[in-house]
């Protein structure tokens, strides 16, 4: 018995009313999510119909009414699709014509919905105290009487200034200190031991901004006698890694990371108006590693070469785990979600986000002091779910399960459904009416990165080798020619060679007579398995590099973080918004000591860890622990090899209540996996599903 | 807040309402909803089913019943152990019964148990045996525990609507059900079987078989024959009149009494039709009447031509021929209580004929029976076809040299 209630009234239907609902498999599915839908079907417009959908109200009309709605559908007083979504189409006549579209799973309902457009929960405020470094102020240049002025100066700009004559005594200038209000009702405590003042301001919460010197000459920089120690925010990092390691995935949404990016190294020269000071350079990277601190600096500022660095800061970058994701859409419908990026603890999968986070809280510049607040929001790539879904689907080869009627969400790794998942049997459900189709599901597949326009690798690399110089270009490394020594003296010269899906260079130094050719990239043009013709493109997301270099800091300790080329937003104070709009991915392998035993967020793309240890999964298409060999290869090829198989099957309601997609169907000696099914309610005795047969 | 108005008791039957039903203050809120996870298992597998739940009129029902059936469909009967004695109860739950246990989740998939204001959430596992109760005779809350606890011990059914007074022949297969509510279906009790056996000399001998120690709440066949028991082994030389069978624990009576006739009559033939009644046990029915052999073949013939024309080698041949066997029995004269009972072999899902010692799957054809309402004396006739078709043919006895 079938019911369909709508707004507190039970619908009338037509004697033996039947619906009848295609259902896809949504884990088989490649290109998008389809969902659970009803063939249309008609009900009498009655009154309680019509008042039901509320056109009872409306006077007697041949116009056309069309509206989408939702109503419950009911099968022997169990509700089996809450919240069906419907399409009504009333013209006044004697009958209502609709179809319902259903989901089990719900997903396809949201599908798009855009991620950033989820709740993402309150703005997150970082905070510390902040103790002002010791400074030493030097017996030379301290000249009894003479002026002295206290700078505070803060994002580059000048913040406060005291100024002050010296009697002699350094508890001079720290009655003065005392004395001082900075903000307006702001202090600044001042201890003094010897030569040395320390100063500590507890109310500038995380600051990784301020920075003072003491000068001997107003207005110039080069009059400087002391200065404070760097300020950033060593003391977040360190809360950070302590709560990194305490709480371990997955108990935080997001994890900050180190990146560097290439495309962040922005030049900004200032001189602020009270302060005469030599135009700076911002060399501005996300939360990038200092070798003298030891510690992750947000960025630095280089000022003209031959003077030494000075660091401010002002950046983080939060990397959400795709677990974390998942749950918000699960939470949608107040679900859970579990399986592949859950299970996932070794290296769990995070997103690239190359969002700096917005540490100035207004333009006043005392307000963006005292607070640090950023939203997960927009740390997320701006595509939707469907997007995200597809994305994580292509990538890792997994598939989104739907079970226990939508009480969880499921990833599952699509291979692991072929080999490892229960199996349940129908035997006694089937008759010998089969079909078998002669043509497989799939006949190859095109993997290609799925690139956005500042990825490092959006041109792939044989276009990129049109840029270089070539001495010449050979089939393989046997034709490589013979070169015993070159005429060149002083010039270095450098060979290419690409041998199938590998660039290999040498360089040609005079007087060398062994070359030896060395790989320098694997060419990551597209990925093609199976037939030639017939091919089904696949967009798997483009791999995170990781950049582990200790060129560009000297005295690194060598370390492994995201290396991107995405442009962010640095032109004024508050602007610090970037965006990306494709999905990418990256393992992140904890906080790990670089050499120099240092604790860092380490991430890697490459499927090794700093030592060169395998991981568990290197996110990039080839290579020997790679998506492709771990995930994909099982499972696209038995796309290929399978073949569909119609049965018609006596379902009953329990196999409906109970469905699972990623459980394989054992019926007479062979295993399948459900593809799609047409089931009609109330059940038929047969009902026709379509089957891939895996052994 | 949830209040839970009405649970599945420890015993249900699978084909009436399990309704487990709450009451919601939450009405007011929009989509506003409690979830059931049911789980139904036995001992081979187990199926999670997710139930929604809305309130309606500040009510959620769920009748789980439809899914119960289901999970029971597709289990196989447990054939009657045709060598069984009277000192073997035969366990047939795995065919019939399974239990089921439900937790109420909120919106958030949240177990209600952890809510301070709940009632006995999840609900204890109960067991349901596939099995009906025809309206308008059941209500739609009647629970098969309260049903068996209602009788005295003395007046204890068997699960059988079988006449309690009922003729017997000599060598036929006949087996009482019984499922024992004295323990839950963690403990044990020790039962045995006793015939009280009255020979024609008016003499009388009590039969009592061996100690069974059966779990409760588990159904149990048991073998009631003549030569099942073996009642004529006390005293060969007398003959059987009629006997009774009664259930006891030590002394105590512990189900009602069934009495068998003997019926020594020789007719041409004695045939027995096993079927599973309503309770989801087998009952066995006597057909002393005439019988006939039916049956119907089918024929596929293809196209068959090896280039030169022959007459001897013909152009066609055959690909393929079935039987479907079946036959027409009669009853013999049966009383109108039988009459009535019959109506639950004809709604049974599974019916086996007894031939060669072997249980036959057999399909009732009839659509229809017609017998005077007053008669005492009736006679049925059941057409019947076999669930298999053959391609070659044995007798009925296949001998050996």
């Amino acid at each position: 018995m079938i019911g369909l209630r709508k707004n507190g009234y039970w619908l009338d239907l037509e004697p033996d009313f039947k619906l009848k609902l295609q259902m896809n498999n949504p884990l088989v599915q490649q290109d998008a999510i389809k969902g659970e839908y009803s063939f249309p079907f008609r009900i009498p417009a009655s009154a309680t119909n019509l008042l039901a959908f509320g056109f009872g109200s409306l006077p007697q009309t041949r116009d056309v009414m069309s509206d989408t709605d939702f109503l419950d559908i009911y099968y022997s007083g169990l509700v089996l699709f809450a919240q069906a979504k419907i399409h009504i189409n009333y013209q006044g006549k004697n009958y209502i014509d609709m179809n319902v579209v259903v989901d089990s799973g719900l997903i396809s309902a949201i599908k798009d919905i855009k991620l950033k457009e989820l709740d993402w929960g309150d703005d997150i405020e970082v905070s510390s105290t902040y103790q002002f470094q010791t400074i030493q102020f030097p017996g030379a240049v301290w000249v009894t009487g003479s002026v002295i002025q206290l700078v505070i100066v803060g994002y580059g700009q000048f913040l406060e200034w005291i100024g002050t004559s010296i009697n002699g005594a350094l508890n001079n200038l720290k009655a003065q200190i005392d004395a001082a209000t900075f903000f307006d009702n702001k202090t600044i405590a001042c201890v003094v031991v010897g030569d040395q003042i320390t100063l500590t301001a507890t109310w500038v919460g995380l600051n990784p901004v301020l920075y003072f010197f003491v000068n001997t000459q107003p207005g110039l920089y080069y009059n400087i006698i002391a200065e404070s120690g760097n300020t950033w925010f060593p003391a977040e990092w360190a809360a950070h890694q302590q709560d990194a390691l305490d709480n371990p995935y997955p108990a935080r949404d997001y994890i900050y990371f180190p990146v560097r990016n290439e495309n962040s190294l922005l030049q900004i020269s200032y001189t602020p108006s009270d302060i005469i000071l030599r135009p700076y350079f911002d060399v501005l990277y996300q939360n990038f590693y200092s070798a003298v601190d030891g510690v992750f600096r947000t960025n630095y500022i280089n000022e003209i070469p031959g003077t030494p660095p000075v660091w401010q800061g002002g950046l983080i970058t939060p990397f959400m785990y795709v677990a974390s994701v998942l749950d918000k859409i699960a939470a949608i419908f107040g679900k859970k979600s579990t399986g592949f990026f859950h299970g996932n603890a070794i290296s769990p999968m995070v997103l690239y986000s190359n969002v700096v986070v917005d540490l100035l809280k207004s333009n006043s510049y005392a307000d963006s002091i005292f607070t640090t607040i950023f939203n997960l929001r927009n740390t997320l790539p701006d595509v939707t779910i469907e997007e995200f879904i597809t994305a994580l689907r292509n990538t890792f080869f997994v598939g989104i399960n739907t079970v226990e009627r939508g009480a969880k969400i499921n990833v599952v790794t699509l291979s692991s459904i072929l080999t490892e998942s229960e199996i349940i049997d129908w035997s006694n459900k089937v008759t010998r009416d089969v079909i078998i189709y002669a043509e497989s599901v799939a006949k190859g597949f095109f993997l290609d990165y799925d690139r956005e326009e500042n990825d490092l690798n959006s041109l792939n690399q044989k276009e990129a080798l049109e840029n270089w110089e070539f001495l010449g270009s050979f089939n393989n490394v046997a034709d490589f020619p013979v070169v015993n020594s070159s005429t060149g003296s002083g010039i270095t010269f450098y060979a290419f060679a690409i041998d199938e899906s590998k660039i290999y260079k040498r360089h040609l130094p005079p007087s060398t007579f062994t070359w030896i050719w060395q790989e320098v990239t694997t060419l990551n043009a597209p990925f093609t398995i199976g037939e030639e013709e017939g091919k089904e493109e696949i967009l798997v997301a483009d791999p995170l590099y990781t950049y582990n270099d200790r060129e560009d800091i000297e005295g690194v300790g060598e370390w492994k973080v995201p290396l991107c080329n995405q442009p962010i937003s640095m032109n004024s104070m508050n602007q610090h918004k970037a965006k990306t709009k494709k999905v990418r991915f990256l393992s992140y392998l904890g906080m790990q000591p670089n050499s120099n035993s240092d604790l860092y967020p380490m991430g890697s793309s490459d499927g090794t860890n700093i030592e060169g240890t395998s991981i568990e999964y290197d996110t990039k298409l080839t290579g020997e622990e790679s998506l492709y060999n771990n995930l994909g290869k099982e499972w696209l090829n038995f796309l290929m090899n399978t073949r569909k198989v119609e049965i018609p099957v006596n379902l009953n309601i329990l196999d409906l209540f109970s469905l699972d997609w990623s459980k394989r169907i054992h019926i007479h000696g062979s295993n399948y996996i459900l593809y799609d099914m047409q089931p009609q309610i109330p059940f038929a005795d047969k009902t026709l599903c379509t089957f891939l047969k895996i052994v | 807040m949830i209040t839970i108005e009405n649970e599945p008791s420890i015993l249900m039957t699978s084909k009436n309402p399990i309704l487990a039903e709450l009451s919601s203050t939450e009405i007011d809120e929009p989509n506003y909803r409690v979830q059931g996870q049911l789980v139904i298992y036995n001992a081979d597998k187990s199926v999670t089913a997710v139930l929604l739940g809305f309130p309606i009129n500040d009510r959620v029902l769920f009748d789980l019943a439809p899914l119960i059936n289901a999970f029971l469909d597709d289990l196989n009967y447990v054939l009657p152990d045709l060598l069984a004695t009277g000192n073997v109860w035969q366990n047939i739950s795995a065919g019939n019964s399974c239990k089921f246990q439900m937790a109420l989740l909120d919106a958030f998939g949240v177990p209600l148990a952890e809510y301070s204001d709940q009632g006995s959430v999840p609900f204890n596992a109960s067991i349901a045996i596939r099995a009906g109760f025809a309206k308008p005779y059941w209500g739609d809350t009647a629970k098969l525990f309260d049903w068996l606890s209602g009788f005295t011990s003395a007046s204890y059914p068997f699960l059988t609507w079988k006449p309690k007074v009922s003729l017997i022949g000599e060598n036929q297969k006949e087996y009482l059900s019984y499922i024992s509510i004295l323990t839950d279906d963690s403990a044990t009790s020790s039962l045995t079987l006793k015939a009280n056996i009255a020979y024609t000399d008016g003499t009388t001998h009590l039969f009592t078989t061996t100690v069974n120690v059966i779990d409760g709440h588990t159904m149990f066949q048991i073998p009631v024959g003549i030569n099942q028991l073996g009642l004529n082994g006390p005293n060969p030389s007398k003959k059987i009149l009629k006997y009774t069978v009664q259930v006891f624990q030590s002394a105590v009576i512990q189900s009602e009494i069934r009495t068998y006739v003997v019926d020594y009559q020789k007719y041409i033939a004695e045939r027995y039709l096993m079927f599973v009644n309503s309770f989801g046990a087998w009952d066995t029915v006597r057909f002393v009447g005439k019988g006939e052999f039916q049956s119907e073949y089918l024929r596929t013939l293809a196209d068959s031509y090896s280039g030169d024309y022959s007459q001897l080698s013909g152009t066609k041949k055959s690909i393929s021929q079935k039987e479907t066997a079946g036959a027409k029995i009669n009853t013999g004269f049966i009383s109108r209580a039988e009459v009535h009972w019959l109506r639950d072999l004809f709604l049974s899902p599974e019916v086996r004929i007894l031939e060669n010692g072997q249980l036959v799957p057999i399909t009732l054809v009839e659509k229809k029976i017609i017998l005077p309402i007053e008669n005492d004396v009736n006679a049925i006739s059941v057409e019947y076809d076999n669930k298999f078709s053959n391609v070659v043919y044995s007798p009925a006895n296949l001998t050996t040299a």
